[in-house]
């Protein structure tokens, strides 16, 4: 996918992702281009609507100019506007969602506005058109990287921890609401280490089915029908609702049945109905908590 | 204009024009005026939003004999002759738009209402309008607009003026059609495209007036429009946020960059009240959606119950449903319009039930606010409700870096599916979809984020949805049927003068509940409702019509 290896740069290389992200903006027009090169062949979809707006749809200037425009930024702009455009320490708007930047094609609406100023802003002169023009060509370069539902490009990565809460206070919650299922010696021995990301842990413990990598579906329900005449049979749930029950017996067997008007009735047993329970009843502190201490269980 | 408009224009399409006189017009403005009966001519099917239908044909015993009349899956061809259901000597497929032809929306789910008049269905769908026939399901014309592109999220329907059909593009128009052919009138741009608006909302007529709202996700401002139905001209507008220093709400907002940023937009059609000239609405979710450390206050008139004046486009009342809402429910779902009666007294009232899992019944007519219940059992986020009836959120239900469990999920308790109102049971119907999710802060920028950006929601499970009739005078719930593994369903809903409720199960059925007991009586598993059941008479037989994705089905009664 288009700049994913910004996620990959490391947060101090300023520059070079900046760059990163001008290539990566370069590649995603590639791939409308390409697209809207296939008129009267097959279906298109729009997979990614962030790409349907003209911010993303745009061509972009050469890296050349988006080079110069990112230093021109840095030296005339950024105190106000931000490293990442989304506003700064002088107090300068979000140049990404700013109407200004939006409506600009290459630089005739930012430059009206640089040489004018606007509110707080100082009109400025010294810039030349040329100028303008770089720096409005690296403002839409950053901009042709936002994501989709008009989040932010992929910026700073932040190394977030997530384990704040309190190890021992977590066991003493295990033991008190887990440990009729679950052992920190049993099933969940070495959990840590076999899901090594405390997001997708919590996620996966809270859920009651591991989640991201290795993740799967929720564990198969038994269910039990009861026919009209007293005979029955359980097995793994295949779907019902409150028409319909089927299930797969046993010996393998598919059995499906109506529920109207056959006096068929259904009990289901839920494996994660312990999790159910759970999930109105916790406080995020006692989920942290267990988090916590189950990261000790590596 | 492009160069096929323009010769439409000049030759003004003559054999149609021809045919069309000495008939009436398809939806005369003051027919809107009449409560819901055998036609289906607006969003609702009439101006209270109850989808309370008066046919009685079919009853709690006839309905277990509705026949499957017809299926049709739409025709999203942009090319050759399309009408008369491929038999040929249709109109061809009328082709319109600023775009280059490059993008091909060659699909898209009906997640809009079907208006029907005199056994003409008109349907839409993003980029495309059709006419069928009611009572085969046989194409009549197409439309299709080529796009600049946009957020192709969906067409919640179109309407009529006169002989006019008009529905809103993706790319941000209002198109003026030939109800009777499908041949353009006009279009006109109604908000920016760069700006990174895309549009979805079923106009809505009032009498010379068209309401016209719009989407967005990028932070930009909401708002309203009025246009002339007859010319496409702008009438007014009105901003759901404040847009300058001395706008009434700006109090509730940092600063007039923020509050101009601040989302709350008009993407579901409201409803009318004739006897003030209130048009009533809600609007979105204030923007940044999750982070809301860089907009404290409480965001006025985002998550919000509007009344405007028609005349003027001036708000006469307001109610917040979700003060600083940061969890994306927007409030933007159509409220239900009808008289009651408030401890032994008549009220004129409106009802809505909300994403945040809230019920709220107002005073129509002066705003008061009457009942204010969470209705959901599982919602979590909220402390309890303020004088003023708002909620009061609780701070520590947003998205936090080491996560925060929160009920419902982003799509809410409810959503945009309509829900209905019966004033024989005196019972408002609404999904109460339950799930939790794992809400973490990724991006802990105190300036907030962009968008919904900024925050990481991890599906935890759905346990306990269900449907529910809810008593207007306490938001009390008579009776309550839970879904089979508490699944949530994104359905709307209708009621009927015969005591029946139709809407979707979650599992592929459309079903029919008793009115009064909750009782189930029918159902058929045709898919998932992806729009509303409607009710109308073709014919004088009355038909139960739904949409699934790409598909309408057609039930009747022989």
């Amino acid at each position: 996918m288009p700049c994913a290896t910004a996620k990959t740069t490391p947060p101090e290389q300023t520059m070079h992702k900046t760059i990163i992200w001008a290539a990566c903006a370069a590649s995603a027009f590639v791939g409308i281009a390409v697209a809207q090169d296939t008129t009267g062949g097959p279906r298109i979809e729009i997979a990614n609507p962030n790409a349907t707006f003209p911010a993303q749809q745009r061509a972009l200037a050469s890296a050349d100019v988006i080079e110069r425009g990112n230093g021109l930024y840095q030296v005339n702009c950024m105190a106000c506007h931000g490293r990442d455009l989304r506003g700064g320490d002088q107090g300068g708007p979000n140049l990404l969602r700013s109407d200004v930047v939006l409506n600009d094609v290459e630089g005739e609406v930012i430059g009206e506005l640089v040489r004018n100023g606007l509110n707080r802003m100082p009109a400025n002169t010294s810039l030349d058109a040329d100028a303008i023009r770089s720096i409005a060509g690296y403002i839409h370069s950053v901009l042709a990287t936002a994501q989709g539902q008009g989040a932010p490009p992929r910026g700073v990565e932040y190394d977030l921890d997530i384990v704040v809460g309190d190890a021992r206070r977590g066991e003493r919650y295990f033991n008190r609401e887990c440990a009729m299922c679950h052992s920190a010696t049993g099933d969940l021995a070495g959990i840590a280490t076999l899901i090594d990301d405390p997001v997708n842990l919590q996620n996966s413990w809270v859920a009651g089915r591991r989640q991201g990598r290795g993740g799967g579906p929720a564990p198969v329900q038994i269910v039990t029908v009861t026919q009209g005449d007293g005979s029955s049979v359980s097995g793994e749930l295949v779907r019902y609702d409150d028409f319909f029950v089927s299930l797969r017996a046993p010996d393998g067997g598919y059995r499906g049945y109506s529920r109207v008007g056959t006096g068929v009735t259904i009990a289901i047993e839920d494996p994660l109905a312990g999790h159910k329970a759970l999930w109105p009843e916790i406080e995020d502190d006692e989920m942290h908590d267990v988090t916590a201490y189950l990261e000790t269980l590596k | 204009m492009r160069l096929r408009h323009v010769l439409c224009v000049i030759v003004p399409c003559l054999p149609l024009a021809a045919a069309a006189q000495g008939q009436p017009v398809v939806v005369p403005p003051g027919a809107l005026l009449e409560p819901l009966g055998g036609d289906w001519p607006s969003y609702s099917g009439d101006y209270t939003g109850q989808r309370h239908s008066a046919l009685r044909q079919i009853d709690k015993e006839s309905v277990r004999h509705l026949t499957l009349a017809w299926t049709t899956q739409m025709n999203y061809s942009v090319r050759g002759r399309g009408g008369l259901a491929g038999a040929g000597g249709g109109f061809a497929t009328q082709v319109g738009g600023e775009g280059t032809g490059a993008i091909d929306v060659s699909g898209g789910a009906i997640k809009g209402s079907v208006l029907e008049v005199d056994g003409i269905l008109y349907v839409t769908a993003p980029d495309h309008a059709w006419a069928l026939d009611a009572r085969d399901g046989s194409e009549l014309w197409h439309y299709h607009w080529e796009t600049r592109g946009g957020t192709h999220i969906g067409s919640r329907g179109a309407a009529i003026w006169n002989d006019s059909l008009f529905f809103e593009t993706p790319d941000n128009y209002l198109v003026s059609l030939n109800a009777r052919t499908g041949e353009e009138n006009w279009h006109v741009e109604i908000a920016s495209f760069e700006e990174q608006y895309f549009s979805t909302m079923a106009p809505i007529v009032i009498g010379d007036k068209l309401m016209v709202g719009t989407g967005n996700d990028l932070d930009q401002p909401g708002f309203l429009q009025a246009f002339d139905p007859a010319t496409g001209e702008l009438l007014w507008k009105f901003y759901t946020v404040p847009m300058t220093a001395d706008s009434p709400g700006i109090e509730t907002w940092p600063n007039v960059d923020s509050a101009s940023h601040g989302g709350g937009q008009v993407w579901v059609p409201g409803v009318y009240d004739p006897e003030t000239n209130y048009y009533l609405f809600g609007t979105g979710n204030p923007s940044p959606g999750y982070t809301g450390a860089g907009r404290p206050g409480d965001n006025l008139y985002t998550c919000t119950l509007i009344a405007v004046d028609v005349a003027t486009g001036e708000m006469a009342w307001y109610f917040q449903s979700s003060p600083h809402d940061t969890h994306d429910w927007d409030s933007a779902q159509t409220p239900i319009l009808f008289d009651g009666v408030i401890d032994g007294e008549p009220r004129k009232l409106v009802s809505t039930a909300a994403r945040n899992g809230y019920f709220f019944t107002l005073d129509r007519v002066t705003g008061e606010p009457i009942v204010s219940v969470q209705y959901s059992k599982h919602a979590n986020w909220s402390l309890g409700e303020r004088d003023n009836g708002s909620p009061e959120p609780n701070p520590g239900k947003e998205a936090t870096i080491p996560g925060s469990l929160v009920s419902p999920v982003e799509g809410g308790v409810t959503n945009w599916q309509p829900s209905a109102f019966s004033p024989q049971t005196g019972l408002f119907y609404a999904h109460e979809n339950s799930g939790y999710n794992i809400l973490y802060l990724t991006d802990p920028d105190p300036r907030g984020s962009m968008g919904l950006g900024g925050k990481r929601a991890s599906f935890v499970g759905n346990l306990d949805s269900a449907f529910d009739a809810i008593d207007y005078r306490t938001g009390e719930i008579v009776w309550r049927h839970p879904w089979p593994n508490g699944v949530m369903v994104g359905a709307g809903v209708l009621t009927t003068a015969t005591g029946l409720v139709f809407t979707g199960d979650g599992n592929n059925n459309m079903v029919a509940f008793d009115a009064g007991n909750g009782e189930l009586l029918w159902h058929t598993r045709i898919g998932n409702m992806s729009n509303t059941p409607q009710t109308f008479l073709v014919d004088g037989r009355q038909h139960l019509l739904v949409a699934v994705g790409e598909r309408l089905y057609s039930f009747v009664l022989y």
